[in-house]
This record gives structure tokens, C-alpha cells and sequence, in this order.
């Protein structure tokens, strides 16, 4: 195994219960690249604890964060800050991140590049889900609304996973954003055209891709 | 009138919140909402309320329709789809 991979999943609310549902596509991605091993923390073991001895001891390349946050934050369980900017974002150094983290990636993103973290996908306002609030996980991944979301957003992930360049990730990413905003928009359902593509135009434009375009995983 | 100067942000005036009330109206009582770092996943009629409230919650929401409706106007979104 020469990759290395870092998932942490709060689990603890609606939202990050459907990021922890919709992981299961990244296990399964990652199962079929056979040069890669997962590191998984779920849950109440999602503690700031646990991630510095994962990091430091297994070294992840790619660090995955499904979680929430701020501007100056990742958290995990129970909103415990994992990583804070000026505090132990060094952590994140030479690795590709991806964090569903609200508004992180305004000034921890680069605060991370700037330490030497490779690259950062992520969102620099609140990302907003949308969702029929369903309550099993297979429930949750099959969702048709949190699919209009969680699909362009999950496809950035994957693509790294499948060794493809940061940007790379990025435009996957944002083009299927717009493919959903024209499948909403082109829609005869009231439901879907308004206030669902109104959302989902935010996540697209304030996602962002920061550090080299090049880096892979 | 401007109303609710909830942080540094535009003020949303009650003719807003009027028209976004109005376009929630039409969606699915189904559809829930989750936003940042709230736990709760809100339902259609729970944001109707938040809004009218004037709760944070809800005028962040009405924020995020109005900057839709914007980039629809301005011809931000239309050139952003019609991009290959």
C-alpha cells in the first residue's frame, strides 16, 4: 500500500449522518484503486486525539474531514475542533484535503496552503443540503434531493482518489454542480426550481480549490 | 423600511422575506434543510417560521434565495451554465 487515506466522519447530526452515509462510496472507491489504505475515525471517535496519532503515526496523504466548522476550523464529534488555524494546522502539512467544514476554506484553506499543506477542496461560505431527511443510511444515499447535493460535491473526492489531479477534481466537481442546476432548472416541478437550485448555485460558488493544481494523491 | 441588521451584512428588507416565504410556499413540506453548524434539519414550514421571525437561521436563508435570484438577473448564472 503506498497511499495513504484519512476519513473522518462526526456522524453526530442530520447533515454529517448523510456525509457519513455517502463515505460508503468512498470506501468503495478507494477498495477498488488496491494500492490504497483507509484510515476511518467515525463518530465519538472523530477527537482531536485520535486524528494527531493517526496523522503522525500513518502520515495520510489525502485527509478527508466530514464534518462541520468555521472559518478558522474543522470539527468532529460534538463540534470538537480537530484543526484551528495558528494552533495545529501544521499537521496538515504536504497533504491534500478535502473539507466538508462550513466556511473553512475562507482562512484555514489557505492558512494550510501557506504552511505547505499541497492543496484544499473545499467551501468558503456555510454548504448548504437539502434533503428528505430520511433516516437509514440506504435511505440517505439513494435520497433523490441530498443526490442533487451530495453527488457533484462527493465526485471531487472520488476523482482524487482515482489519482486524478486537484483541479482535475475540482472542474468534475463543479461541472456536475451545473449539470444538476440545469436538471433543476429545466424542471416542470415547482419543488425543484426554486429554493433546492437556489441552494445548490450556493454550494457551487463557493466551493473552492486552493494550492497546486497539480498535486495527486 | 430596512429591518433585521443581524451582522455586517445587507439588511433584508420585509419585502424579501415576502418573496421568499412566497417561493417556500410552492416547495414540498418533504424537503429539509441543513445549514452549517446547526444540528437541526429544518422543515419548509420551520424556515417559513425562522424567517418571519427574523431568526439568524432564516435570514441567512433568505440571503442565499435573493443571491440566486441575482445571479439570474445580472446573467452570473445564465453564463455559468451555458459554459462548456
Amino acid at each position: 500500500m503506498s497511499r495513504i487515506l484519512l476519513i473522518t466522519n462526526a456522524a453526530h447530526d442530520t447533515a454529517t449522518d448523510y456525509l457519513d452515509a455517502w463515505s460508503g462510496k468512498i470506501l468503495e472507491v478507494a477498495e477498488r484503486q488496491k494500492d490504497v489504505a483507509v484510515f476511518k475515525l467515525s463518530g465519538r471517535d472523530t477527537t482531536k486525539e485520535n486524528v494527531t496519532k493517526l496523522i503522525e503515526t500513518e502520515k495520510p496523504q489525502l485527509v478527508i474531514f466530514n464534518g462541520h466548522g468555521d472559518e478558522n476550523s474543522i470539527t468532529g464529534y460534538e463540534f470538537e475542533i480537530l484543526i484551528r488555524s495558528d494552533d495545529n494546522e501544521m499537521l496538515l502539512g504536504k497533504k491534500i484535503i478535502h473539507a466538508f467544514a462550513c466556511s473553512a476554506g475562507k482562512i484555514l484553506g489557505p492558512k494550510c496552503i501557506a504552511i505547505g499543506s499541497l492543496s484544499y477542496i473545499g467551501y468558503r461560505e456555510k454548504f448548504k443540503l437539502t434533503h428528505l431527511n430520511k433516516t437509514t443510511k440506504d435511505e440517505k444515499i439513494t435520497d433523490p434531493i441530498a443526490t442533487l447535493f451530495l453527488e457533484p460535491a462527493f465526485s471531487a473526492i472520488l476523482a482524487l482518489i482515482e489519482g486524478k489531479m486537484t483541479f482535475e477534481g475540482y472542474k468534475i466537481s463543479q461541472q456536475k454542480y451545473l449539470e444538476n442546476l440545469r436538471i433543476l432548472l429545466t424542471s416542470d416541478s415547482t419543488d425543484l426550481n426554486t429554493t433546492v437550485a437556489a441552494r445548490l448555485y450556493h454550494d457551487f460558488k463557493y466551493q473552492v480549490c486552493l494550492g497546486s493544481k497539480e498535486a495527486i494523491f | 423600511m430596512k429591518i433585521n441588521m443581524t451582522d455586517k451584512k445587507e439588511p433584508i428588507t420585509e419585502k424579501e422575506k415576502e418573496l421568499v416565504i412566497a417561493r417556500l410556499g410552492v416547495t414540498s413540506p418533504d424537503l429539509h434543510f441543513s445549514d452549517g453548524n446547526n444540528k437541526e434539519a429544518y422543515s419548509r414550514d420551520d424556515i417559513i417560521e425562522l424567517i418571519k421571525s427574523g431568526d439568524e437561521v432564516g435570514i441567512d436563508f433568505v440571503r442565499t434565495e435573493l443571491e440566486f435570484l441575482r445571479a439570474f438577473k445580472t446573467g452570473e448564472l445564465l453564463e455559468q451554465l451555458t459554459k462548456e
